[in-house]
């Protein structure tokens, strides 16, 4: 390789001069090549006189506020942008919300109804729903009783046990007078 | 919040200005960075890295925002000269003040990958490797925008000297 080629070389290294990505044994190189080389030694006296001018710009002029410092220093602030994160629960929530509510009202529509002719008696059968049982008194048997004794039911709080109770019919005695 | 981590915010706030262009916007995102930086200080296993790592969580969230709210940065417009923090002081009149305030305008009217990679390496010293993983671009692309960066800066300084020399060659003849 001769000596422009080299130099052709070295030149295409300024940016990584620059930006210290080149490895010790080129950079030592490039050091080199600045002394011959004018317009790389110029780029680099602008590179870090441009350096030096936008941190001292940046840090003069650039401040952050003192209203900023304590919106920091309260780790419990309230998050300046909109949480992703939390957006995102927010709307999953919000539609899985929205399809229970679908389904239910998807599922009412597809319920089966009466026929309309029964819908007619409805508000009846409604009716007789709504009310109170009542408990039916068992019908018991009549029984017959001989004309010697009198039966005397007695309730012993079973509705489908009677228990009678029978005096016997005695005559009065007669007076001898 | 850690004392570690707190010593960044200026640096982190910088580079949110970098990638957001506007201060308040920078501000929410410097926020918004110390605050998941703390809920996820866990997976920190090297202190030596908390500022790169501090940049990319940043740049992540920023893009997030860029992609929810489809916020085009090239509608950015350059900060206002009368920006609140920046109190007129006797200082500000002066010639070094006033050659910063150009050097940031500059700087801040530079493409948004452009001035934030020359942000990242010449002023916070990241290699472009870091700046690569910061910001999710291959490093060829890093120093792309490095190269078209510093060129767009030299030229702007060129055209703004000129210009200057201009302005104070016209001040001098009509004295």
């Amino acid at each position: 390789m001769n000596d422009l080629t080299d130099d052709f070389v070295l030149c295409e290294s300024l940016d990584d001069y620059l930006t210290d990505d080149l490895p010790a044994e080129r950079r030592s190189g490039f050091d080199r090549h600045l002394a011959d080389c004018e317009a790389c030694r110029v780029a680099v006296e602008e590179w870090r006189t441009l350096c030096g001018t936008l941190e001292t710009a940046t840090n003069v002029l650039e401040k952050p506020s003192p209203l900023l410092w304590e919106r920091i220093q309260t780790p419990s602030t309230v998050s300046a942008l909109p949480a992703n994160a939390d957006l995102q629960k927010w709307r999953v929530a919000a539609l899985a919300g929205a399809s229970l509510v679908a389904a239910a009202l998807f599922a009412s529509i597809l319920q089966p109804r009466p026929p309309r002719h029964e819908l007619a008696n409805a508000p009846q059968t409604q009716r007789e729903l709504s009310q109170p049982a009542v408990a039916k008194t068992p019908s018991r048997p009549k029984v017959e009783f001989s004309a010697d004794v009198i039966g005397v039911p007695i309730d012993v709080g079973e509705p489908n046990v009677t228990v009678v109770w029978l005096y016997p019919t005695v005559p009065a005695p007669s007076h001898p007078n | 919040m850690r004392e570690g981590l707190t010593e960044h915010v200026p640096h982190v706030y910088r580079l949110a200005l970098r990638l957001t262009g506007d201060r308040h916007r920078a501000e929410d995102l410097t926020q918004e960075t110390f605050l998941r930086a703390w809920k996820r200080r866990s997976q920190l296993k090297d202190g030596r890295a908390e500022r790169v790592w501090l940049f990319r969580i940043a740049a992540n969230i920023w893009k997030d925002e860029l992609r929810q709210s489809r916020v085009r940065s090239g509608l950015w417009s350059p900060l206002p000269e009368d920006a609140p923090d920046r109190e007129p002081t006797p200082e500000q009149c002066s010639e070094l003040r006033e050659s910063l305030e150009r050097t940031l305008t500059l700087l801040n009217s530079l493409p948004v990958q452009q001035r934030t990679v020359l942000y990242l390496i010449a002023v916070e010293g990241l290699s472009a490797g870091e700046v690569s993983t910061v910001l999710g671009i291959n490093t060829n692309a890093v120093k792309v925008n490095l190269s078209l960066a510093r060129k767009r800066m030299r030229e702007q300084t060129e055209k703004t000297t000129i210009n200057s020399d201009l302005r104070s060659g016209t001040t001098s003849s009509d004295e």
